[in-house]
């Protein structure tokens, strides 16, 4: 599921709020989104799988996974970026235009921080599955 | 006090459906009528009356067992309560389980209840003969049998939840035969 996100991210975010390619990594105690302002990073998706439907019998439990998909963009908190918002409404509409389509429940959102002179959008892609 | 216990493998629920006029004498089934074996260990029938076609409802939600019995009141000048006697009772099975293709729309190919599947013995209104473990089929553990007929299908579906599911109730015609099972080994 990250391909296909960053696919979409990196074909739509034409302005200065652009994708990276690499995993939010950190160096010398610094995570790279930090160094690397106005790069939007897509972490490695992680799963949870747990019970849709609960029945008597466990064979017939139907079960859902979840499949989670953060990403990072450190962006300048003194000027507000002039994209920003363009960048924000391709980053939500990436949640059902992305090419993922075995989902029945999908879902997005996103926190900001402010960290010394940057904001920080911490985001999350959620996608429902049948397990 | 002790409890009955639908929790553990062994002693899941059980509830099995086979075609009333299957059965060895119709309107009084039996145990072998369902099944022939069970393992003790494991809870598991390890063979079924397959002449019989027996359906195990699988995916299995939540279970009622009503038996209700009517009441007839009335009230005398010599006494200050009201006197009751018990009427005929409303006996029926309730529930609910997810929709699986084989069991629901049956295998096809005969006449049997598995061959002709739950919906298609609600919809030509067949009368059944239904088995219903509450604690299980090993040897020892309580049955109730009867016959009766289904009813209340309505399978759901919805974007949260999106695979079908479905209420069943099997109206019982007359009472409940209360068993042993025996069949464990």
């Amino acid at each position: 599921m990250r391909t296909e996100l960053l696919s979409y991210l990196t074909s739509n975010l034409t302005g200065a709020i652009k994708t990276s390619q690499e995993l939010p990594f950190e160096q010398g105690g610094s995570a790279n989104y930090l160094r690397n302002m106005r790069r939007v990073y897509l972490d490695e998706p992680f799963t949870e799988q747990d019970a849709l439907i609960n029945t008597l019998d466990e064979a017939s439990e139907v079960n859902q996974k979840i499949t989670y998909v953060r990403g990072y963009l450190a962006v300048d908190a003194k000027n507000r970026n002039a994209d920003l918002d363009s960048a924000l409404t391709t980053m939500s509409n990436a949640l059902r235009q992305a090419n993922i389509t075995d989902s029945f429940r999908k879902e997005f959102d996103y926190t900001t921080t402010i960290d010394d002179d940057r904001v920080i959008y911490e985001f999350e892609y959620r996608y429902y599955q049948l397990a | 006090m002790s409890y009955i216990n639908a929790s553990s493998a062994v002693t899941r629920v059980k509830l099995i459906i086979i075609k009333d006029a299957d059965a060895t004498t119709p309107g009084t089934p039996v145990e072998d009528d369902f099944y022939t074996a069970v393992s003790n260990s494991t809870g598991a029938i390890t063979t079924l009356t397959t002449a019989n076609g027996p359906i195990v409802v699988p995916g299995l939600q939540d279970v009622t067992i009503n038996n209700a019995n009517g009441s007839f009141r009335w009230k005398q000048l010599d006494q200050s309560g009201e006197n009751v006697i018990t009427t005929n009772a409303t006996n029926s099975l309730s529930g609910n389980f997810v929709l699986d293709p084989t069991t629901f729309f049956g295998t096809g190919g005969g006449s049997l209840a598995d061959d002709d599947g739950i919906f298609k013995l609600s919809n030509d209104r067949t009368q059944v003969a239904f088995l219903i473990a509450p604690e299980g089929v090993t040897t020892g553990k309580k049955l109730f049998m009867g016959t009766g007929f289904i009813s209340a299908l309505a399978p759901t579906v919805s974007a949260d939840s999106p695979v079908f599911v479905s209420p069943i109730t099997i109206e019982v015609n007359g009472d409940y035969i209360l068993a042993t099972a025996a069949n464990g080994a």
